[in-house]
């Protein structure tokens, strides 16, 4: 009866899912070539500035977009204490300053979501998204309110190159950008490391793959080759052992690793488990004393590059016994916690300067705080701040410094 | 643009008897994680959704344990005197945990509308996964690194210690099972009430009792899983437990769900395709499938195989009425 | 049968449920006038899961197939237009809002029968778990075939609608547009249930075998039910996408599929106003915790917490230990959202479900056959 004609349609349908999946993944891995470029040739869309009048008495409202629920909270949560220390003991001209806190889930959902209700709020000026997909989601209404907002963490391509013509006005970042990080970390692969060949392992997420795409363009231009095919994991992944026999086969010189901590940890206990000698390099979503602690021996050897300089002015040292003694946590396990903290005091620093007394209320024009915000220059806890016509950080002059783990601790290498 | 310039030429025996190794490590927790489900649903009909957060439980009570009996510094004979601490008392925490989530959420429900259980089961996972993030603040804890490293090889095989007691514990553990449900009563009561509960009902058997022992029996699997898992990949946190749990369901269905063999052969042919399989594909001309495309992999096999064998490998009783 | 409900239905029920929904939409009508900015961002996305939850109330509900991976509809929708329209898109079409409308919607029909086709002979829960490995083979393409989609980085400046020199472009436009879509998805769904097809479905849920032998075609009403299902989810993929103006891969996760599932059933399976309670259950209320306006309303609570610490520290006092006090009560909304908010969440679907399994307004239809239906532990042959 109908026996017959469904096995037929299913070896069809079987044959037609295979050929599917095949040709689902090949040629998958194709790079898409918008990156790079210089801060130059840039026209703003329009801004929707307003002055903001503040009653007597009022406070002055800063947003922080973050996360504060679920699996990124340890991220997240750190980041908006350090902003908050940033206000700490300060007043806008006899105004308090009051943070308008909203959890943005790291999602573009959520980031539509929070810049609504901080916006709603009345704020003059906001810190964050703090992830990159949450920024790009956000950063229209920001705009179209007029409220510059200074990313602490978002590290993409696009928020900074967006898609559409204009560039967004409102929109700043104190950390630096993928297309700074990945040429460098390629370059030192390249000429310091004698590293001919690479293998790369990335997170599929915005940051992993934003990373993979400028490290191997560049390590590629500098002459290196990469080997085997790169490999992909989705967060909350521990079973890397089949990619460890993939590298075992591939015998790189170096394995190139973009992603977090949380994952880095797993895969270099379990790339050494088999291979003492193959040199692993990866960006500042390891470096942090999570990693050290967590991988213990085996994180020994392994080269890290964090996008900022090594910093040890009064800044830091003021900013680290600050943070420390507010949250109990290490700065150095707390990615971000400084950018964040030199976010707010971006912010705070041009407030002071743009505010006026208009009678018992204070005026703020939000065009001239963004005016404002993008030429401040600053000393920060996270080095020196400056922004281009973009909003990129170009403050650092040697923007990313690099470290190697020695006896459990980080130790930074001169190129 | 072809990323690679020589696909897989060199491909030696030692690379892919390493990629067997760890499709049948791999393979082994799955198939303990998936004894859980299918009993379940063996006996109730329903997809135990919590189930991976009763392992990841596990995984949790076995951190403590090996942390509170002194964490990286135990080493000697402590080390396995450790091990089985944290093993029994991982079982016993997942075992609790199941029974307790078993009369709250599950047990009121048993004459309720099919989909009923599922949104409770599913409730019940995000409170679990939550509650730990909340306590742990969602950072990763690291199992302490006692077990003692090193490999030994067998044939072509090149095989960690560790593999070998992650694998070895694991098979003890489903022939542990399997002597529980063939050979003693309570197993013949198991049987009897997934065979029909009002029969087993009326010849004596206590229904509620007999489904508690399965979530039970479940959860000691899960817990023991838990322990290896963080053993051997050593990184845990309150969200581990979702994607092993799917896969593990994803191996239970592939077997057959509701069989015990199944659940068994379904581990280990997903661990098995998630690792040679993607490297048997990648040998075929212009294909190159990065670790990226491992769930593809796995999830297409289990559409393909049941397309086939609508009911899984080890379909239980293949009657029309699947 | 219960012969006072049935009078119900008859005299006094009748007259009044021809007004009841005109009347209802009005007040929701309204609602734009009464409430600010965020309250109607919150209902454009209750809204958007009354859309999602009315097109997999056809497939599970009605036809009684139990698919958890909805998401991959309301992808196909979602990328559909953000390929075809944004800017940064790796094929710049740079196509109009009212073209790609009906192409994402075929696009996403077209993935339902594509689905339909290799799991029409499965049931139950072998359905549920090929339906969740198809979504997330959807996701990881998405992620993955980054030539395509552009991968994790997302498309932004996504298309939005206009009508000639009108664009819908604030909360309040977007509000009315789902409500609109919602509306034509609900009438659409009451017409299809109570026609010849829906009393297909009906045969093929309650048994498919009796329902073959019947005569119903199995393959035909099994594949219109995912189909229709599917084009509902990629409309309210299209919207979603235009209203956010950004996508990645990482909105199209399992867990859409959990709560568009979560607000079928937390509402009542088959049930309209059952879809929209879960919906402002399920998505409306974990928003409205967040709001200033809950701080505020809260912080008249101070009494209670005052009350309540009052107790602690007696307790304290009798118990010696370090008892946390409470927050102050305009917080309590905020902590709420927090982790809190999760754990609360899932505590809620177990005991919604254990207090009503059939749902908090279940559909008439189906309280009838569950009543009518008293055999315990479901028997029967193997899964």
């Amino acid at each position: 009866m109908k026996r017959a004609y469904w096995s037929r349609l299913h070896w069809l349908l079987t044959a037609f899912a295979l050929v599917a999946v095949v040709a689902a993944a090949c040629g998958g891995d194709d790079d898409d070539d918008d990156t790079g470029g210089d801060g130059g040739d840039v026209t703003y869309g329009s801004a929707g500035f307003k002055v903001v009048e503040i009653d007597a008495g009022a406070p002055v409202k800063i947003g922080i977009s973050s996360v504060t629920s679920g699996d990124l909270k340890g991220l997240g949560q750190p980041i908006v204490d350090a902003a908050k220390l940033a206000g700490e003991g300060k007043t806008i001209q006899g105004h308090p300053i009051e943070w308008v806190v909203k959890d943005d889930q790291c999602s573009a959902d959520g980031g539509a979501a929070a810049a609504n209700q901080i916006l709603q709020e009345g704020v003059v000026a906001a810190v964050g998204p703090i992830c990159s997909g949450a920024v790009v989601a956000a950063q229209p209404q920001y705009e179209q309110a007029g409220v510059t907002h200074v990313s602490p963490s978002s590290t993409a391509h696009k928020p900074t190159f967006p898609d559409r013509n204009d560039v967004f006005q409102t929109f700043l970042r104190t950390t630096y950008s993928d297309d700074i990080q990945g040429p460098a970390q390629a370059k030192f692969a390249y000429g310091t490391l004698q590293a001919k060949t690479a293998y790369i392992v990335y997170d599929t997420d915005a940051y992993g793959s934003g990373l993979r795409d400028a490290f191997r363009k560049a390590f590629e231009a500098e002459g290196g080759k990469i080997v085997g095919t790169p490999e992909g994991f989705e967060k909350k992944t521990t079973d890397f052992k089949s990619i460890v026999t993939n590298i075992q086969n591939a015998k790189p010189d170096l394995v190139y690793f973009s992603g977090f901590y949380a994952e880095a940890t797993p895969f270099i206990k379990q790339l050494r488990a088999e291979n003492k000698d193959v040199k692993f390099l990866s960006g500042d979503g390891v470096k942090n004393d999570e990693f050290t602690k967590g991988a213990g021996a085996d994180a020994e050897g392994a080269y890290l590059s964090l996008p900022s300089p090594v910093y040890s002015g009064a800044g830091y040292q003021s900013f680290t016994e600050l943070f420390e003694k507010a949250t109990g946590l290490k700065v150095d396990s707390s990615p971000f916690v400084a950018e964040s903290y030199d976010a707010a005091t971006v912010i705070i620093t041009a407030l002071e300067k743009v505010a006026e007394k208009d009678g018992d209320k204070l005026k703020i024009d939000l065009k001239k705080l963004n005016e404002e915000i993008r030429k401040v220059e600053l000393d920060g806890a996270a080095g020196k701040i400056k922004f281009d016509a973009r909003g990129d950080n170009v403050g650092g002059e040697t923007p990313v410094s690099l470290f190697v783990v020695k006896n459990g601790a980080y130790e930074e290498v001169k190129n | 643009m072809p990323l690679v310039d020589a696909p897989h030429l060199a491909l030696s025996v030692g690379f892919w008897s390493d990629q067997f190794v760890n499709g049948l490590t791999t393979g082994s927790l799955y198939a303990l994680i998936a004894l859980g489900y299918t009993m379940v649903y063996g006996v109730l009909k329903m997809i135990n959704f919590s189930h991976g957060e009763v392992f990841m439980l596990g995984s949790f009570a076995g951190y403590g344990i090996l942390t509170a009996m002194g964490g990286n510094d135990i080493s000697g004979v402590m080390v396995a005197v450790t091990i089985l601490v944290a093993l029994i008392g991982a079982m016993a925490v997942s075992a609790g945990t199941a029974a307790v989530v078993e009369r709250i959420a599950y047990r009121p429900l048993r004459n309720a509308p099919r989909l009923a259980p599922l949104i409770s089961a599913i409730g019940v996972s995000i409170f679990l996964q939550y509650l730990v993030l909340d306590q742990t603040d969602a950072r990763a804890k690291f199992y302490p690194d006692i077990f003692p490293r090193g490999d030994f090889a067998a044939g072509p095989f090149d095989i960690t210690y560790i593999q070998t007691f992650l694998i070895a514990s694991s098979l003890a553990m489903m022939v542990f099972l399997y002597v529980i449900i063939q050979r003693t009563r309570m197993g013949r009561a198991i049987r009897a009430v997934a065979e029909n509960p009002a029969n087993a009902s009326l010849m004596g058997v206590d229904v509620n009792r007999t489904i508690v022992m399965v979530f039970v029996l479940g959860a000691a699997m899960a817990g023991v899983a838990g322990v290896l898992h963080g053993l051997f990949f050593q990184t845990i946190r309150g969200s581990m437990g979702f994607l092993p749990g799917i896969k593990a369901f994803t191996a239970a269905v592939l077997g057959g769900i509701g069989s015990i063999p199944g659940a068994v052969a379904g581990g280990y042919a997903l661990g098995f395709a998630e690792t040679v399989g993607r490297e048997l594909l990648n040998e075929l001309p212009g294909v190159d499938l990065g670790n990226q495309w491992r769930d593809v992999i796995a999830f297409s096999l289990l559409v393909t195989i049941l397309v086939f064998r609508p009911t899984g490998i080890f379909a239980e009783r293949a009657t029309s009425r699947a | 049968m219960n012969p006072i409900r049935q009078l119900g239905d008859t005299t006094v029920g009748r007259l009044p449920a021809a007004a009841r929904w005109p009347l209802f939409l009005a007040l929701v009508a309204m609602l734009p006038f009464l409430l600010s900015g965020v309250w109607i961002q919150m209902l454009f996305f209750v809204g958007l899961f009354i859309v999602l939850g009315l097109g997999l109330n056809v497939v599970v509900g009605f036809a009684g197939l139990l698919d958890l991976g909805y998401v991959a509809f309301f992808a196909a929708g979602a990328y559909s237009l953000g390929i075809m329209t944004s800017p940064g898109s790796p094929f710049d079409l740079n196509m109009n809002f009212w073209l790609v409308l009906p192409l994402g919607v075929l696009i996403a029909a077209s993935f339902g029968v594509l689905l339909g086709l290799p799991v029409l002979p499965l049931r139950g829960d072998y359905l549920a778990i090929v339906t969740l490995g198809f979504g997330e083979i959807i996701r990881l393409f998405l992620v993955n075939r980054e030539d395509v989609t552009a991968g994790s980085q997302g498309l932004s400046a996504i298309a939005r609608p206009g009508i000639g020199s009108f664009r819908i472009e604030t909360f309040t436009h977007w509000f009315y547009f789902i409500l609109v879509a919602a509306v034509i998805v609900g009438f659409i769904a009451s017409r299809l249930r109570d026609s010849r097809i829906g009393r297909a479905w009906e045969a093929i849920r309650e048994d498919e075998d009796v329902a073959a032998a019947m005569g119903v075609n199995k393959v035909k009403y099994k594949l219109m039910a995912f189909a229709i299902g599917a084009s509902v989810g990629g409309l309210g993929g299209v919207l979603y996408a235009s209203f956010i103006g950004f996508i990645n891969p990482a909105a199209f996760s399992l867990q859409v599929s959990i709560d568009v599932i979560a607000v079928v059933i937390i509402g009542g399976m088959g049930s309209t106003p059952g879809v929209i309670l879960g919906s402002l259950v399920l998505v409306g209320f974990p928003r409205i915790l967040q709001f200033k306006a809950t701080a505020d309303f809260l912080s008249k609570f101070e009494w209670l917490r005052d009350g309540l610490n009052g107790i602690i520290a007696a307790a304290d006092t009798v118990v010696p230990g370090s008892i946390g006090r409470l927050p102050a009560a305009s917080e309590w909304g905020r902590e709420l959202s927090d982790d809190t908010r999760f754990i609360i969440f899932g505590a809620l679907l177990v005991a919604i479900m254990v207090l009503r399994p059939e749902g908090l307004v279940p559909s008439r239809r189906r309280q009838l056959e569950f009543e009518s239906d008293d055999q315990p532990v479901p028997a029967g042959g193997a899964a």
